[in-house]
């Protein structure tokens, strides 16, 4: 067994990377999958979203980036998925790593010993260009970008395209890419349907699963420290993600959860 | 002109100047040379341009004398003069070799 890495990356913020590293994390858990979740934020948001103060934590993603430490202490067991934690010190990870040849791989060089103990690994990255983004880039076989249904969102993937190039180029030849996923989308604005279709026509990158429409409940469940499917397992937004998981996974999707994804009632 | 025709998706074929100004720009944030490296660095390393996959990199001599093992055939009147396994593509083929490296300079000076 060696795990599929995934970078979830838009240069864009607010585009719902974190809520859907957290929402993959916990849908390919329920399809039995060992799923690792990495935190590679400053902000930190996916290790509060799963209910943890990485302030109060032995080690974290900072640790293992500049002290080497192995990647299995920054690893937490948390219901719906592992996960490594990170705080605001990986903000300083950025000026730490600038001066050092090769920054590019080390998250690549310390998930090596992991990749046997799991299935897929999902790396939450920052919405900027830096080491920590190049890091996950540079460390993942398949990009996934999350897009919002808007034209900033839509821009954004432009500039994380020719980011990716230079990946290929400089430190990644093989990264590949998976896909993008459709988020906080209205179904009732012609906007959001036409951003879908020009991000998948111009760049030619197919739409994982079904566009993952909004709901309140997401903005709740990092509160709870949860994911939505645990959450608010009803909402539309949860059966999506648990659609996008099987695509991604190449499992059947249930009709039912993709009727309920669609916003249908079933 | 579409709703998104403002967005341009990137660029495929580029020109050496486009090349460098990446370099100078979002590329400077790699430490791994892919084109070019520093006004520091060019004393320490030479420029390999491959003429199968066209691609120019910085490496060290060391990392030229190990592309030469085991085989390498100069042929000096080619403009890519040396035949061995190219730093960047991995595979046998023409390259062209300069010291010191070249740099932002020297790229945008056809001398």
């Amino acid at each position: 067994m060696t795990a599929t890495v995934y970078a979830v990356a838009n240069q864009k913020g607010g585009v719902a990377k974190t809520t859907t590293v957290v929402s993959l994390a916990a849908a390919l858990t329920e399809l039995g999958f060992a799923v690792l979740a990495i935190d590679m934020d400053p902000q930190s948001a996916l290790t509060f979203s799963l209910g943890y103060d990485a302030g109060q934590m032995q080690a974290s993603m900072h640790d293992v980036l500049v002290r080497s430490e192995p990647l299995e202490r920054a690893v937490h067991q948390h219901a719906e998925t592992d996960v490594a934690v990170a705080n605001a010190d990986l903000a300083g990870a950025e000026v730490t790593l600038a001066a050092r040849a090769g920054r590019e791989f080390r998250l690549r060089g310390a998930l090596e010993p992991l990749r046997a103990t799991y299935d897929v690994v999902l790396i939450d990255c920052p919405p900027s260009l830096g080491v920590l983004t190049l890091n996950g880039l540079t460390a993942a076989d398949r990009l996934l970008v999350p897009v919002q249904c808007e034209t900033l969102a839509h821009r954004g993937v432009a500039q994380l395209l020719e980011t990716v190039a230079d990946v290929r180029q400089l430190t990644n030849p093989d990264l590949r890419i998976a896909g993008f996923v459709a988020t906080m989308y209205d179904s009732r604005t012609r906007h959001a349907a036409a951003v879908i279709d020009d991000v998948a026509q111009r760049y030619s990158m197919p739409l994982i699963g079904v566009p993952v429409r909004s709901s309140v409940r997401f903005a709740e469940a990092p509160h709870a420290g949860r994911s939505i499917l645990r959450y608010a397992d009803r909402v539309p937004g949860a059966a999506a993600y648990r659609v996008i998981a099987a695509e991604l996974a190449c499992v059947p999707v249930d009709a039912q959860v993709r009727t309920r994804a669609e916003g249908r009632r079933t | 002109m579409t709703e998104f025709d403002r967005i341009a998706p990137p660029p495929t074929e580029t020109g050496p100047a486009q090349v460098w100004r990446r370099i100078d720009g979002r590329r400077a944030v790699f430490s791994v040379g892919g084109d070019g490296p520093s006004a520091v660095d060019r004393w320490l390393e030479c420029t390999v341009r491959c003429d199968r996959c066209a691609r120019q990199r910085s490496v060290s001599p060391t990392r030229l004398l190990l592309a030469c093992v085991p085989f390498a055939l100069v042929v000096p009147w080619r403009t890519h003069p040396l035949l061995a396994r190219c730093p960047a593509c991995g595979q046998v083929a023409w390259l062209r070799v300069r010291y010191p490296a070249e740099t932002l300079e020297d790229a945008a000076d056809p001398r």
